[in-house]
């Protein structure tokens, strides 16, 4: 606790403190014979604790003191070793001192100031934990007595209601107080600051084993401040939500209330009042709007989505001549009701919006300007609106064809939707979280257990995408290195012979490598045909590139080098050209080694621009489907795994297989959320790491 | 002294020149030598099925011959695939456009949020959706013999989400330029036009080179669209039907010949718009 102040004489701070815990103790006495106000109580402690930091202050102050004038001894005898530099200097030019002799005293004075330096080193050391522990005491200080003005606050406002002082002398009593509180949270914000670059100045004076300690440390000290921080973000948030949900439906009221007759229509029919008002063109869509929307729940969607609940109970039932005669299609059901959502979704947002239109409407009626005509709408679509007609597709698209399917597949994952409950013949129904579960099961009555096979395969994804990403990063620098050497002639034509391979689609040339290291292809038949001539072997067999679980997993990362490579090179070759010249020039002079040129300024440089990338390319690889599906299918098969998996699926291949061989679509949906939930917190992890998070606003 | 020390500086540069060259050269040949087997193996008119020798014992065409053979599919499909490439090619590039320009000119509200969204999408894997789409598109008669239109809708209507390359190089050029416009009077739409497009060539021809190869590549959403029929299929549905293990030992070879037919084209495009190509590549990586 004493140190918590960095005070090196223990012996005089005592007393202090003792002297303080005596008058508290002291206090609390008084308090609990209730002679003493609670409000008063609290000044007085606080100001006792004041009164003791005050103390320790002054203490430090004074040891602060002598250890300036220590070092300022001290910075006075280097300088005066440091004069006979020069000395030496002027005999050697004189031609008083020989070579030898002059390079021999400038290594004693070297010698000399070493450790001198050092100690040096140690007094700004010190120092700056005497200023950190002068700014401790301070910020303690400060904050007791804030906690004194507020108890002082608090006791004002009890004497003002027990009538003890008048009301104006309350008033300027507080007045005082609240200016005092505000100097004090200023102080408080000031000395927070200085610790801060306290610490930064302490850091930079570390030795580079410290600092990595420092920072470890520091990280997983962070980790609760953050935590604590995120959940009062959160519930920051969900204040402001509940809060701004009131203030939109008594904004809907209001304008209810307060509108004219024509906004009061507009909330049963869209856009009436646009069109009564003359803006006929949102008008008219308004009101399109709304009959497409009342259409489709009526004659469509209102069937399905009463349906959702249970997703169906009329079974298809096949006849004896063959002929089926089918029920309900929980697919259909499960679709067009998360359809159905989606629309009423965009139908009570567009409500809204024409709400909000009458009530602006009014506004500028009141305030007698003009409102805008159709021929405005239309310009205002290419100008100042632009953005939302160039988003209205894209974005439409998206949710149609991408948020829609994966709210869908999402839903999926809590049903019973496999082989054996397969629309239109069968129906599926609700699951709960039964799906979720058997990753959790570690046995399984009917075969292969899903959550062991699932943890195998979701460990193999991830050492794939580790040595997939790596390998290729690495020999892609160093690919492109030797193509960027200096003297290295016919640049061009190496880069374009690696280019090429990047012009034939994947399929092809994936497809044509994986039949090469068949067992019967053109790599196992050279391998078999060294056997029999060179080595003479009477019955060589073939190399099991597919047939081995281990050879076909490092076989799959050699020939990922081979296929992305030639991209990592392309990626390379631009930022090498982007390291400042004058970096490797410099390490030259200084006789740096390729390797230390290599470790020093290369490879840093490079992690620092391609961090966002590599974390891109790791989960790309995670979800490398085509490599893995082309080469091996996933293969090596397993008996001993779930659903047929292979020991190099990947989650993204077995998800595959699940879904197209085995119709498993439940699981398939169980497994693409996990994958999902992967990526998400590799994301969310490495990003939060890796320096080099720019800023995207920088750039223009 | 000195000059012994440069002088095997040189000696030493040399020898690691020369060891750059050996290193280069057999990279080389590991990056062709599989290419030019393909070739080998497309003219081989002994046998049809995977064989372990390189040099074909019998030179021929008859491979070729088949590709365009009535009784082989291959020129249905490579039509098909050119079609969708064609329109996927543009319909992609203007929807890529339409959303990196936005993101990258336009502050409105639920720009970041947009772009949040889209974010976390990205994240999940992209089968999970094709379950789904193929039901929809059977619904409206698009899969089967019909499954080009239902490939280009499937193809496109997502595409806004790859803006990331496009708008990488949007955020690079000033945005004085439209200032300066907007104050000669441009409406948003004429300043897209005319001032930002033309200066956006190299990405522009990124972003449809890249659509364009899309489709030539793409053998899982095609197969699955046109799941059942022969002629829907696009040309890497197809050969790979071919490597089928009920169908390689007939086909291996006619696979080989349509791997280097399709290559051809891809190819040829690619080498001339290389330059962009790297610009884009390059552009998008370090951007992250």
């Amino acid at each position: 606790m004493s140190n918590k102040y960095r005070i090196d004489n223990v012996a005089k701070v005592e007393p202090l403190f003792n002297k303080r815990d005596e008058e508290l103790a002291a206090l609390k006495e008084k308090r609990a014979s209730s002679s003493l106000k609670a409000e008063e109580y609290v000044t007085s402690v606080e100001a006792v604790k004041c009164e003791a930091l005050d103390g320790v202050i002054e203490l430090l102050k004074t040891e602060k003191h002598e250890l300036a004038l220590a070092k300022k001894d001290l910075e006075a005898k280097v300088k005066e070793i440091e004069a006979r530099y020069d000395v030496a200097d002027k005999a050697h030019e004189e031609g008083s001192m020989d070579q030898k002799a002059y390079e021999a005293e400038y290594k004693t004075i070297r010698n000399e100031l070493i450790p001198l330096h050092k100690e040096l080193l140690d007094y700004r050391k010190d120092l700056l934990k005497k200023d950190q522990g002068i700014i401790f005491a301070k910020k303690d200080k400060l904050e007791a007595s804030i906690k004194k003005i507020e108890g002082l606050l608090k006791a004002n406002k009890a004497n003002c209601k027990a009538k003890e002082i008048e009301k104006e002398e309350f008033l300027a009593r507080k007045e005082a107080l609240e200016a005092e509180l505000k100097e004090l949270e200023k102080a408080k914000a000031e000395v927070k600051r200085e610790a801060v670059a306290n610490e930064q100045a302490q850091f930079l004076l570390m030795s580079k084993g410290q600092k990595f300690g420092y920072k470890f440390v520091r990280f997983f000290e962070s980790i609760p401040e953050k935590v604590g921080g995120l959940g009062k973000k959160i519930a920051k948030g969900l204040k402001k939500l509940v809060i701004n949900i009131g203030l939109f439906f008594k904004g809907l009221w209001d304008t209810f209330i307060h509108g004219d007759w024509k906004t009061k229509i507009s909330y049963f029919i869209m856009g009436f009042g646009s069109i009564a008002r003359g803006q006929w063109l949102r008008g008219i869509l308004f009101l399109l709007f709304e009959v497409v929307f009342i259409l489709y729940i009526v004659l469509f969607g209102g069937h399905y989505l009463g349906r959702l609940y249970i997703l169906g109970t009329v079974e298809s039932v096949t006849g004896d001549d063959g002929t089926v005669v089918y029920g309900e299609n929980s697919f259909n059901i499960l679709l067009y009701g998360v359809l159905t959502i989606f629309f009423i979704i965009a139908f009570a947002y567009t409500w809204y919006v024409n709400v909000k239109q009458n009530r602006i409407a009014e506004q500028i009626i009141k305030d007698e300007r003009k409102l805008a005509t159709a021929k405005d709408d239309l310009r205002a679509m290419v100008d100042k609106n632009f953005h939302t007609t160039l988003l209205a597709l894209p974005t439409l698209g998206i949710i149609i064809f991408t948020v829609l399917p994966i709210f869908f597949m999402i839903l999926v994952a809590f049903t019973t939707y496999d082989a054996n409950h397969n629309p239109p013949l069968n129906l599926f129904g609700w699951a709960g979280f039964d799906n979720f579960a058997q990753l959790f099961k570690w046995t399984n009555s009917g075969g292969a257990s899903f959550s062991m096979t699932f943890g195998q395969i979701l460990l193999w994804t991830l050492v794939w995408a580790f040595f997939a990403t790596f390998t290729n990063y690495f020999l892609g620098m160093l690919v492109a290195m030797l193509i960027n050497k200096k003297g290295i002639k016919l640049k061009k034509l190496w880069r374009t012979i690696l280019v090429f391979s990047i012009a034939i689609p994947q399929f092809i040339s994936i497809l044509y490598v994986s039949k090469m290291f068949a067992s019967d292809g053109i790599i196992n038949n050279a391998h078999m045909w060294i056997q029999r001539t060179i080595f003479k072997a009477a019955d060589p067999q073939p190399i099991p590139f597919w047939d081995n679980q281990w050879l076909a997993r490092i076989t799959v990362i050699i020939i990922n080098i081979w296929i992305g490579v030639p991209y990592l090179m392309l990626i390379v070759t631009g930022i090498l050209m982007n390291i400042p010249a004058d970096l490797y020039e410099s390490a030259n002079i200084d006789g740096a080694s390729p390797w230390q040129q290599y470790s020093k300024i290369t490879l840093p440089y490079m992690l620092f621009i391609t961090g966002p990338y590599l974390l891109t390319s790791f989960t790309g690889n995670m979800n490398n489907f085509n490599v893995i599906y082309l080469l091996t299918g996933g293969g090596p098969k397993d008996i001993n795994m779930f659903g047929n998996a292979g020991k190099t699926d990947l989650l993204i291949t077995w998800l595959f297989s699940l879904a197209i061989n085995d119709s498993n679509y439940k699981l398939a949906a169980v497994i693409g959320i996990m994958v999902f939930i992967v990526v998400a917190v590799v994301s969310l992890v490495v990003y939060n790491i890796i320096p080099s998070t720019k800023n995207e606003e920088e750039f223009q | 002294m000195q000059e012994k020390h440069s002088m095997g500086m040189a000696a030493k540069r040399r020898i690691a020149n020369t060891f750059a060259y050996i290193m280069l050269g057999i990279i080389s040949i590991v990056w062709i030598l599989p290419f030019v087997f393909l070739v080998f193996q497309s003219f081989r008119v002994e046998s049809t099925g995977v064989v372990g020798y390189v040099f074909p014992h019998k030179w021929g065409l008859a491979n070729y011959v088949f590709l365009f053979s009535a009784e082989c599919n291959f020129l249905q499909w490579y039509f098909n695939t050119f079609i969708i490439a064609l329109f996927v090619c543009v319909l992609q590039t203007a929807m890529q456009f339409m959303m990196s320009y936005t993101l990258s000119r336009f502050r409105f509200k639920l720009r970041k949020p947009l772009m949040n969204i889209m974010l976390v999408l990205g994240m999940f894997p992209g089968f999970l959706t094709m379950i789904v789409l193929y039901q929809v598109l059977k619904t409206v008669g698009l899969t089967g013999d019909n499954a080009v239109p239902g490939l280009i809708i499937v193809y496109v209507a997502s595409s806004g989400m790859g803006y990331y390359v496009s708008k990488g190089f949007l955020d690079t050029l000033p945005k004085s330029l439209d200032e300066a416009a907007t104050v000669d009077g441009a409406t948003k739409l004429q300043i897209f036009f005319k001032v930002i497009l033309p200066l956006c060539k190299p990405i522009l021809i990124y972003t449809i080179l890249t659509s364009f190869m899309g489709p030539w590549g793409d053998f899982i959403f095609a197969a699955c669209i046109a799941l059942g029929s022969q002629t829907g299929m696009n040309v890497a549905a197809g050969l790979n039907s071919w490597l089928q293990p009920a169908n390689i030992s007939a086909n291996f070879t006619h696979f080989c010949a349509g791997g280097v037919i399709v290559a051809i084209p891809v190819m040829v495009l690619f080498m001339f718009l290389q330059k962009y190509y790297v610009e884009g590549v390059t552009g998008g990586a370090v951007k992250g």
